[in-house]
């Protein structure tokens, strides 16, 4: 099971300060945010180029960010200069899918708020979709980036958590690292399925 | 003989009604729903969301996985 890489003790996080993605289209960035979403601007910073007599020179810059609720934020980098790149914004398919940023409501009320604000905005947004404990819904910046507001309809309990520890400790143990033997979802049910039965035995017997 | 664990919560609950419905030895133990079976486990999708009709078996088969569509589980 699992193995410290290190005897020191975990320090502490607090929560997701930002996260930052490049943009080339700072305009329609901060008419989206800012005024479609209603977000407030919370920092900014510019500079000139570090490291610019270095093989690997950096354009000019600025770094924007939003406020998205309870002390976090999304922010931006604007490259002076730099042609857009695609692989940042232009993923396809469930790997465009895979790659979000997903904030987090407290009631459905918010929820249904969120796809009414952005329709009213002319915003493309998904109907609320539930999934096992998140109901979400699903939209795109003028970055092309894929973002998602969620709200958690159950709280997660002792058995979610154990059971999600089993589950990523049969991932880890049935497909590795690029699944050198190819194995598939059913192979890692199985395999998950010994882990349960050992965890079980472990516990007390039931009346 | 198929076994089948599932995850003892809300959003699998249609599928643990559904296999008690068929008298499937069912037994309780540490948050899970166990079915075992000297048939093959099948099931109709019962009313569920994607997310959790396509994931329901995580938490571990026995056997094999004959048939997992948009309407069907076959475990055997």
């Amino acid at each position: 099971m699992a193995t410290p890489k290190t005897n020191l003790a975990t320090p502490g996080l607090t929560g997701v300060h930002h996260t930052a993605f490049p943009t080339w289209k700072p305009k329609a960035t901060v008419e989206f945010y800012r005024d479609v979403m209603g977000l407030k601007i919370c920092h900014a910073i510019t500079a000139t180029g570090w490291g610019r007599n270095t093989d690997h020179p950096h354009p000019d810059f600025l770094h924007f960010f939003f406020e998205a609720g309870d002390n976090s934020a999304i922010a931006f980098f604007y490259y002076i200069g730099t042609q857009r790149r695609e692989e940042f914004t232009q993923l396809k398919g469930y790997l465009a899918l895979s790659r979000h940023t997903a904030w987090s409501v407290d009631t459905e009320e918010d929820l249904v708020g969120w796809v009414r604000r952005f329709r009213d905005a002319g915003v493309r947004v998904t109907e609320v979709v539930s999934h096992e404990t998140l109901d979400s819904v699903y939209f795109k910046d003028p970055n092309g980036y894929h973002l998602e507001i969620a709200r958690q309809s159950r709280p997660l309990n002792p058995v979610d958590v154990s059971d999600a520890n089993l589950t990523v400790q049969a991932m880890v143990d049935t497909f590795g690292d690029d699944n050198p033997d190819q194995h598939t979802l059913a192979d890692m049910w199985r395999y998950k399925a010994g882990l349960v039965e050992d965890h079980l035995q472990l516990l007390p017997s039931e009346a | 003989m198929p076994k089948l664990y599932v995850l003892d919560v809300p959003e699998f609950q249609p599928v643990i009604d559904a296999l008690k419905s068929q008298k499937i030895a069912t037994e309780y133990k540490g948050g899970y729903a166990c079915f075992r079976s000297d048939h093959p486990i099948e099931l109709a999708r019962p009313k569920m969301h994607d997310a959790t009709w396509f994931g329901f078996p995580v938490a571990g088969i026995v056997g094999t996985l004959a048939e997992h569509t948009d309407t069907r589980f076959r475990l055997i």
